[in-house]
This record gives structure tokens, C-alpha cells and sequence, in this order.
């Protein structure tokens, strides 16, 4: 953490420092603006205080060796596998909603329920790839159990397949049914009942 | 005998009021919100992932079209629930369903693991309702009281309470690292001052960008930071195993002996709890912690603490829940949010046209009691559908979270955009989001920082009206006695903070106590050594 914090306390410093540069180069006193009113003043002061925290911050990270490369202590394989998820995650998500939603692609206009569909069906199909050979066997029990007929007519089809695509196949049709639900639910709901001009 | 009498004619008004406002919610439409808006905050609270400051913040953009009181009761029930129902998971998976169930699940996860699931179930419920129960007392009869004193506020005042909810916000919320909570605290400050300036109308940080005129709206940046943020925190770790409970309503139903047998640790942690939610930005996790410790340090079974005690557990959750109540003083007296849920409520609240503060007593002066009226409702419904609906609630745990993030992302882009109908409140969820989580991997706390953004306007305007004023003069703060007493306050957070200076302030005190102790004497070696007994 020590190395991550020397780093991070930099950030904050020049965040601090431009806080207060920025606020000096506000409007001054005179005209309608009073002694001791101006605009700048708590920029100055949050950016004064703000870097001498992060000088506090780095001074301690200093000490405890934060500036060694060395120090950025390496991540286990759990850790990794995590950060990458978390880094998909943060991507994928990122896109839906500043890249897909309301976007115009190729002259056509995505419209919210297709851009929302896609990014469920995605999203959970790349969560649950990983899991789906140990998951698919438990929710296949069930839903013999719970609905027959489908379990019946879902089982044809998947005769036609290879037994190892079974449970990915099975994912992909969940996928798609939960992305169709969910998009026309959010859609109806907040078009039709918030009268929001959907992006 | 006055000053009882005086104190029996002021309860009986309160109580008055209070029951007006009850039958003014005795509408077979607002119980169904109730029972929703509780029966989804004790989901939101048992999946580990969905917090309260995010269940609030998303439904704040899900009900802003619906009237004030049916929208304000959703909200307050699914913030009761959300902090009750995360006794669930923390009982169950040993992972705590909200930060506020940490303290559960040191002794609700042993006694899960000897078999007594369901009775740890019973006293999580007893110890909420009765945490938000000594909670609304509080609430019901501080608040108007703190409402009439905070009339005598001035520019000054406010300027030093909001450095002292930073300053008290970041100590408590990082204990063992404060500048990080107070760099948290500040730089919210900072994110406040994007847009253009109260006072004067100048533009600040807004880099030529029309839409950043208007500022970082609340609820957008609190979607960010509480809901995309934990989705992307949520695909970090993969799912805990739960235990299997026994599910029978006789397992869950709360033992009226436990309420007697631990009276003291009730009252104790609900004050404890209360009081702690009272505090700027700190909320239910500490206020759990808080009551968990007193609790341990008062008690006969201090051995048992933490290998499954009832006292302990009851203790954590009904200090838990005593804080929303708790939360709610500052928000409705003073404007100035006691926890993170706390701040969404306060912008819902704003959102719906009432206007916290000072002047709440005058402007509405039923609302405080309407609100009491609406956690006193959330505290009836997490006892009967707690108990009631314990097999469905389980099996809540076992929906994959790698289905359920995706939906709670959708809701927080469409719910981020529907308030003003624009993209660039989307931008600013997405920024938040990944900011709250970098800085939550860094150890920051998030509660400063969304206080910080809640107080920044106050703090921008009372700073500069305050320098107006006074002209500069220093003098001139000192001679008000509220704002001396803030600032000691805030000089007493900063020394105590640090162990040096806090040894060095407290020194004289431990020489003086090690005099006045019976057989003590200046040799004493821990004087002379210079280290205090602390």
C-alpha cells in the first residue's frame, strides 16, 4: 500500500496545487465582487490544504520505502485474475453507457432497448463462461424440475449439439432471456410510467 | 418539579404530533409502499454488493416523479431494511450484506456455524427494531429542539461545522489512517466548487463546458460512487458459500427474554448507535462497531465476544440500526447528512421540494414528525416480513451476482439520466464510479468524500460571507461562543488524531489522574517515562 499511496499522494498534490493556481487566477475584488468574497478564495484554500495532505501522505509513504519500484508488492494469481475481471468489468461498462447508449453508429441511432439487450446478454455471458460447465449441470436439475416441457423441448435441440457445448449453449439462452426481459422492463417502465425521453 | 412537568407536557405534544402524522399515512397505498420499500431494502441489504447509499441513491431517480410523502416513505423504509437485511448475509455467508453489518458478523456467523442460524436471525430483528425504535425517540424529540437552537447559526457557524464534518468524518471513517479520510473529505469539497459559484455567478473549473455551469449533481455522482463502483468491486471476489439455515418461523421468532436479559446493551448501543449517527458523515458501520466495543468492555461474557454472544450481536445490530435515525438529526436540523444514505435522502428531500435546515420547524413544521412516522413504519414492517418472510428472503442470497450486476449497472445509467434527461450526468456516474473504486482499493473511505460534495456549497458560502463580516479579523470569531466551540472541536479531532500530539495533550490529565490515585506516587514509572496510560 505504501507504494500506492507515494503515487496516489502525487496525484493529489498536483490536484492541491492546480486547486490553488486555478483560484488565484479567479476574479479578484472589485467591481461587485466584495473584499474578501472572491471566487478563488476556497479554491485556494481546499487546493493549499489538499497537497499538504498529500505531501504528509507521500513523506510517510516515503519513509516506509514507497518509492522503490521494488515496493509495489506483486499481485497473486487470485489478485490478477480479479483485477482483470474488475478491469473488464469497468470497460464493458464504461462503453454501454457513454458508447452505446444514444449513440449513432454507420448513420443509424441505437435504440436504448437493443444497446441495453446487448450489453446484459454480454455481460453475463463473459461473467459466467468461466462458471458455466459447473453452474450449467445444477441449473439443468433445476429447471427439469421446475418446468418440464421447456427442459423437454430444450433437450431436443441440444441432442443436435455436442455434449460439451451443453452447458454454454444453456448460458447463452439464459443470457438472452434475462437480456430480453430486462431491456423491455426498463424500457416500458421508464418510457412509458417516467416519461423519460429514453437516450 | 417544573422542569418535569415541562418535560412530561413536551412529550405528550411530540407524541401528539407524532400521532397525527401517523394517521395522516393510514392509507391502505402508503402501507404497500411500506411494505415494498422495506421488503427491497432487506433484499438490496442481504446481497452483498447492493448497499443502502446505493439502493437509496437508484430509487431516488426511480421515484422523483411520485409525491413527496409516498416517494420520502419508500425511501426511509428501504433504508431501514437495507441496514437490517444485511444481518442476513453477514449471519449467513459471514460476509456483512452492507458495511453497517460488519460488527454482526463477528458473532452471528459462529452462532450460523453451532447450528443456531435462525435464533441469530430472531435477535438480528429484535435488535434492529429496537435500535430504530430508541433511534426515532431521539429523532422525535432532539430534532426540533436542535432545529430552534441551530436558528441562532450564522455564516460563521456553518462554516466551521463543515469543517468539523470533515474533520470528525475522516477520522472516524479511517481510523487507522485519517489523512486519507481527510483527503477524501476535501477533495468532495473540491469536486463541489465545479460549476458556477453561488454568490457571484463566476465559473469554477467548468474547462468552457456549458453543462458543468450547473455542478456535479448529487445523485448522479453517489450512483457512481455507490452503485457502478461496487458492481465493478462485486466481479473482483466470486461468491461465498451459504450456510444452510433452518427456516422455520419458530427458529426466527425473537425471544422476549433476550430483550430483558440484555436491557443494558439495548439502551446502551441504541444511544451509542443514535449518537454516532448524529455525528457529520460517519454512519451505521461505525455506529455498529462503536456499540459492539462498549458493549464487550461492560460485559460479564467478555469471552464469548466473538465466538458467537448474543449480547454481541444484538449489541452490533442495534447500534446499526439506531444510527439511521440517528442520521436523520443533522440532515432535517441543519442540512448537513449523518451518513452516506443519509446524503441521498437529504437530496431526495431537496429533489421534493422540502428545504433541511434550520428553518424546517418553521417551513414544515409536521415534516420531522412525518418522518418519524415513516421509520417508525419501516421499524413494524422489518419485524413482520423479517420474521415472516424469512424462507422466501434466503433465497435471495443464492441469485448469481454475475446476473444481477448487470441489471443494478442499467438501472444506474437510466437512473442517472432520467432526473435531468442528459448524458452528461451519465459521464459524470462513469467518472465517480471509477474513481470510488480506485480510491476504495486505496483504502479511502467514500463517506467524507460524499459529504464533502453535500457541504461544499455551504462551506464555499459561509467562508467567504464569514471573511466579508469580519472583515478578516480573527477576533471577531472568537467572540461567538458556538463558533469557539467548533473550533475546539475541530483542534480537539486534529490532536486527537495523531498519537504524539495526542499523548502530549493528554499528558497533564494522566499526571493529575495517576496523583488523585489512591498509592500512586511521581515515580510512578509510567509518568516519568512520559507515557500515558491511553
Amino acid at each position: 500500500m505504501h507504494a500506492a499511496d507515494f503515487w496516489t499522494s502525487i496525484v493529489f498534490f498536483v490536484v492541491g496545487v492546480y486547486m490553488a493556481v486555478a483560484g488565484f487566477g479567479m476574479p479578484g475584488a472589485g467591481g461587485f465582487i466584495e473584499e474578501g468574497g472572491e471566487p478563488g478564495r476556497v479554491p485556494i484554500l481546499l487546493g493549499s490544504i489538499i497537497a499538504v495532505l498529500a505531501v504528509g501522505l507521500l513523506v510517510r509513504s516515503v519513509r516506509h520505502g514507497g518509492y522503490r519500484l521494488s515496493a509495489l508488492e506483486a499481485a497473486d494469481e487470485a489478485e490478477t485474475a480479479g483485477l482483470w475481471r474488475c478491469g473488464i468489468t469497468a470497460a464493458g461498462c464504461t462503453f454501454y453507457a457513454v458508447g452505446l447508449v444514444g449513440a449513432r453508429i454507420g448513420g443509424i441511432d441505437i435504440p436504448y432497448d437493443l444497446a441495453t439487450g446487448v450489453f446484459v446478454f454480454a455481460f453475463i455471458v463473459l461473467a459466467e463462461w468461466e462458471l458455466a460447465p459447473a453452474h450449467g449441470a445444477l441449473r439443468w436439475q433445476r429447471t427439469r424440475a421446475r418446468w418440464p416441457g421447456l427442459a423437454a423441448a430444450a433437450a431436443t435441440i441440444g441432442r443436435r449439439l455436442p455434449p460439451a457445448w451443453h452447458p454454454y449453449a444453456w448460458l447463452v439462452v439464459n443470457a438472452a432471456v434475462m437480456a430480453v426481459i430486462v431491456s423491455a422492463v426498463v424500457t416500458v417502465v421508464f418510457e412509458r410510467y417516467f416519461f423519460v425521453a429514453l437516450p | 418539579m417544573e422542569l418535569l412537568s415541562g418535560l412530561i407536557g413536551y412529550l405528550a405534544q411530540t407524541f401528539g404530533y407524532i400521532g397525527a402524522a401517523a394517521a395522516g399515512f393510514a392509507d391502505p397505498v402508503i402501507l404497500a409502499y411500506v411494505v415494498g420499500g422495506t421488503l427491497l431494502g432487506i433484499c438490496i441489504g442481504m446481497l452483498p454488493g447492493l448497499t443502502a447509499t446505493m439502493g437509496v441513491a437508484l430509487l431516488t431517480t426511480l421515484t422523483y416523479r411520485m409525491d413527496r410523502d409516498a416517494a420520502l416513505m419508500i425511501l426511509i423504509c428501504l433504508y431501514v431494511g437495507a441496514i437490517y437485511g444485511g444481518s442476513r448475509s453477514a449471519i449467513l455467508l459471514n460476509i456483512p450484506g452492507t458495511p453497517a453489518n460488519a460488527a454482526t458478523t463477528l458473532d452471528g456467523y459462529p452462532l450460523a456455524k453451532m447450528g443456531r442460524a435462525g435464533p441469530a436471525m430472531g435477535i438480528a430483528t429484535t435488535g434492529s427494531f429496537l435500535g430504530t425504535l430508541i433511534g426515532m425517540f431521539f429523532l422525535a424529540t432532539i430534532a426540533p429542539l436542535l432545529a430552534e437552537y441551530a436558528l441562532r447559526f450564522q455564516t460563521h457557524e456553518f462554516f466551521w461545522l463543515a469543517i468539523f464534518g470533515i474533520l470528525i468524518s475522516g477520522q472516524l471513517t479511517a481510523l487507522d489512517d485519517p489523512i486519507k479520510g481527510w483527503i477524501a473529505g476535501f477533495l468532495g469539497l473540491g469536486v463541489a466548487m465545479i460549476g458556477q459559484e453561488g454568490l457571484y455567478m463566476t465559473d469554477r473549473f467548468t474547462f468552457g463546458y456549458t453543462e458543468m455551469q450547473g455542478g456535479i449533481a448529487l445523485i448522479p455522482a453517489m450512483v457512481g460512487a455507490f452503485g457502478f463502483s461496487e458492481v465493478i468491486m462485486v466481479m473482483y471476489n466470486r461468491r461465498a458459500e451459504v450456510i444452510r439455515a433452518t427456516t422455520t418461523l419458530r427458529d426466527v421468532l425473537p425471544d422476549p427474554r433476550d430483550v430483558f436479559r440484555y436491557r443494558r446493551t439495548i439502551g446502551r448501543s441504541g444511544v451509542l448507535g443514535t449518537l454516532i449517527g448524529v455525528i457529520p458523515g460517519v454512519g451505521e458501520d461505525i455506529g455498529a462497531w462503536v456499540s459492539y466495543a462498549a458493549a464487550r468492555r461492560a460485559s460479564k461474557e467478555k469471552k464469548k465476544f466473538g465466538k458467537g454472544s448474543v449480547e454481541g450481536l444484538i449489541a452490533a445490530e442495534t447500534g446499526n440500526s439506531a444510527a439511521p435515525p440517528g442520521a436523520l438529526i443533522p440532515v432535517l436540523t441543519l442540512g448537513i447528512p449523518g451518513s452516506a444514505p443519509a446524503a441521498v435522502l437529504l437530496a431526495a428531500m431537496v429533489l421534493h421540494g422540502v428545504r433541511p435546515g434550520p428553518m424546517i420547524m418553521i417551513e414544515t413544521p409536521t415534516f420531522v414528525y412525518e418522518v418519524v412516522v415513516m421509520m417508525m413504519f419501516a421499524a413494524a414492517a422489518i419485524v413482520v416480513l423479517g420474521i415472516l418472510l424469512t424462507p422466501v428472503l434466503l433465497k435471495v442470497l443464492t441469485i448469481p451476482r454475475e446476473r444481477l450486476m448487470p441489471v443494478v449497472f442499467v438501472l444506474c445509467v437510466i437512473g442517472s439520466y432520467a432526473i435531468a434527461q442528459r448524458m452528461f450526468d451519465v459521464w459524470v456516474m462513469v467518472i465517480f464510479g471509477i474513481l470510488g473504486f480506485v480510491l476504495r482499493r486505496m483504502n479511502y473511505p467514500m463517506a467524507p468524500l460524499v459529504l464533502g460534495i453535500v457541504l461544499g456549497d455551504i462551506f464555499d458560502k459561509s467562508f467567504r460571507r464569514s471573511i466579508v463580516i469580519s472583515g478578516g479579523d480573527i477576533g471577531f470569531y472568537l467572540e461567538r461562543p458556538i463558533t469557539v466551540v467548533l473550533m475546539l472541536l475541530c483542534l480537539g479531532t486534529l490532536v486527537m488524531s495523531f498519537a504524539s500530539l495526542r499523548r502530549i495533550v493528554l499528558r497533564p490529565f494522566t499526571i493529575l489522574g495517576n496523583m488523585l490515585r489512591p498509592g500512586a506516587s511521581r515515580s510512578d514509572p509510567d509518568i516519568s517515562n512520559g507515557e500515558g496510560r491511553q
